[in-house]
């Protein structure tokens, strides 16, 4: 007596499994797809994907693409309230490192990114004790600006490097320190062919309570740059000998970052001219 | 189709549009069918892969194939890559959350979020797609678009049921004279500031928290909008979209 509404229950289930595979058949394909393709694919008649496709159709999980002819993903998965983002989120994957960082060397520690023409601190540990760096979180500093700039310029490509500097001509200058690099054209471009001869940069800033930094960046696939993380102190206590006895510990820790990211592509970076 | 595939659909809807993981009795009540029914249809979901049991509960969330594909769908509006670093600094500058709504039809929707530094947001940004009207974000873009499309919202929005306030017409002309929106009440503390393209918004910068004590959005939420905007001019390409060949009419999320 059980055995008809079962295999009508399982029967109806397939139905539905048929429509969910083909929804399912959309992941992974950035572009829209067509009834033949599907059908072949899933090695289901053609009637049947059709019927699918007007059901997902119908429920806003897919919809027509421009053409008309094929069918993309539609609406419905904007809807969907999800707290955590599934790409990569530079700030949330670095901070881990950037605590182990101070923990490590005691001193400050920043994440700067690109924003526009500019290089912004977007999150930081501060050392106690005075301040190594001028610029506060969030605020932009001009991409040709100070060294710390520099490291993310000199890691996107020479196209990217002129049409910025064309972009940001004439060059601003920083008023709270002197720059001397970032006077000129020629000056930026050297300083970007030295910092581009080494994976990380130690510098001495003789004008900010003689501090002393590492500048480290994080890049992607094709090495441009989603960030570069920079630790800074005074130099009674981090001057560059110091800094050197860590760089081994301080790579190790960063390792597992620089992995993650070159996984992902940096977003791309537009000069609004 | 089988009404089964259609459940099955609708309880994807449901756990998704949800934000949290929901039980086999909770769906059924809200979808009005059968626990066994529930059952089933989640079954074929986790088979599928567009949901997932909670392995220490028996609640189902969303699975790694929805999220793929809502992941797919995201990656296909370039705005939002070029937007993520200004939301990054905006977020960083405030403490506070910030997100990016475009405008899908006669609906918003946020395609991307920066988190704060605060360690509670208000909600404000999770709420996946809403009518234009019924959010902060959708209020700065619904006050920059022509007379005409404000027309057309109400009507489609009256044919739905959509609570359209008294002051409509007056809360959009204070958006356009202040060039942002505040979230209302009972909506959490918020600012929406409107990204042009053109002289119509296509989307906007909402900004949590700030609503609350701020008079008006700090100046870099409008330095940001206006940074965006500036490069989709530039750029004009990156503000199309999946949807953008539809009329706004016909781009209905089924209840």
């Amino acid at each position: 007596m059980n055995t008809l509404p079962t295999t009508a229950a399982k029967y109806r289930n397939q139905a539905a499994g048929r429509v969910l595979k083909v929804l399912g058949a959309f992941l992974g394909h950035d572009g829209p797809r067509g009834v033949s393709e599907l059908a072949r694919e899933l090695s289901f008649n053609k009637n049947m994907v059709h019927r699918a496709l007007a059901t997902l159709v119908s429920e806003s999980f897919l919809s027509r693409d421009a053409t008309g002819e094929l069918y993309q993903l539609g609406p419905r998965f904007l809807a969907f309230a999800i707290a955590e983002a599934s790409e990569l989120d530079i700030v949330a994957l670095a901070r881990p490192y950037l605590e182990q960082l101070h923990a490590l060397t005691g001193e400050s520690v920043y994440l700067s990114i690109i924003v526009g023409r500019n290089r912004v601190t977007v999150d930081d540990i501060q050392a106690q004790g005075s301040r190594v760096l001028r610029s506060r979180r969030g605020d932009p500093v001009p991409l040709h600006c100070t060294k710390m700039s520099r490291v993310l310029l000199a890691h996107l490509s020479d196209h990217d490097v002129g049409e910025y500097l064309a972009a940001a001509s004439p060059l601003k200058r920083t008023l709270a320190f002197p720059d001397p690099p970032s006077h000129s054209k020629s000056g930026v471009l050297r300083d970007i062919r030295d910092i581009r001869t080494a994976p990380y940069v130690l510098w001495r800033n003789p004008h900010l309570s003689s501090a002393a930094y590492a500048i480290l960046p994080v890049l992607d696939p094709q090495k441009r740059p989603h960030a570069i993380i920079t630790i800074g102190g005074p130099r009674e206590r981090f001057d560059l000998p110091q800094i050197e006895a860590l760089l081994p510990r301080i790579r190790a820790i960063l390792s597992p970052l620089e992995n993650h990211a070159r996984l992902v592509p940096a977003p791309p970076f537009l000069v609004n001219a | 189709m089988s009404s089964s595939a259609k459940r099955a659909l609708k309880i994807l809807a449901t756990v998704g549009e949800s934000g949290r993981p929901m039980g086999v009795t909770e769906i059924a009540r809200t979808l009005h069918i059968a626990p066994g029914t529930a059952f089933r249809g989640l079954d074929a979901l986790c088979r599928a892969h567009l949901l997932a049991r909670d392995p220490r509960a028996p609640r189902y969330g969303v699975g790694p194939a929805a999220l793929g594909l809502r992941q797919s769908l995201l990656e296909q509006f370039r705005i939002r890559d070029v937007a993520m670093p200004y939301l990054r600094q905006l977020a960083s500058a405030t403490g506070e959350t910030c997100a990016l709504y475009v405008r899908i039809g006669w609906y918003a929707a946020c395609v991307a979020t920066a988190p704060g530094s605060a360690e509670m947001t208000s909600g404000t940004i999770l709420n996946g797609l809403q009518p234009l009207s019924a959010h902060v974000a959708g209020r700065a873009i619904l006050a920059h678009i022509t007379h005409n499309q404000i027309v057309r919202y109400r009507a489609w929005a009256t044919a739905r049921r959509i609570v359209i306030s008294k002051t409509f017409e007056r809360d959009l002309a204070a958006i356009r004279a202040q060039g942002f929106a505040r979230a209302l009440p009972p909506e959490s503390g918020a600012l929406a500031v409107p990204i042009l393209k053109s002289d119509q918004a296509f989307a906007a910068v909402l900004s949590e928290g700030e609503g609350a004590g701020a008079n008006q959005p700090g100046p870099k939420g409008q330095e940001i909008a206006e940074e965006i905007a500036a490069l989709v001019r530039a750029n004009p390409a990156l503000a199309h979209q999946p949807f953008d060949q539809f009329d706004p009419d016909d781009i209905v999320l089924p209840s």
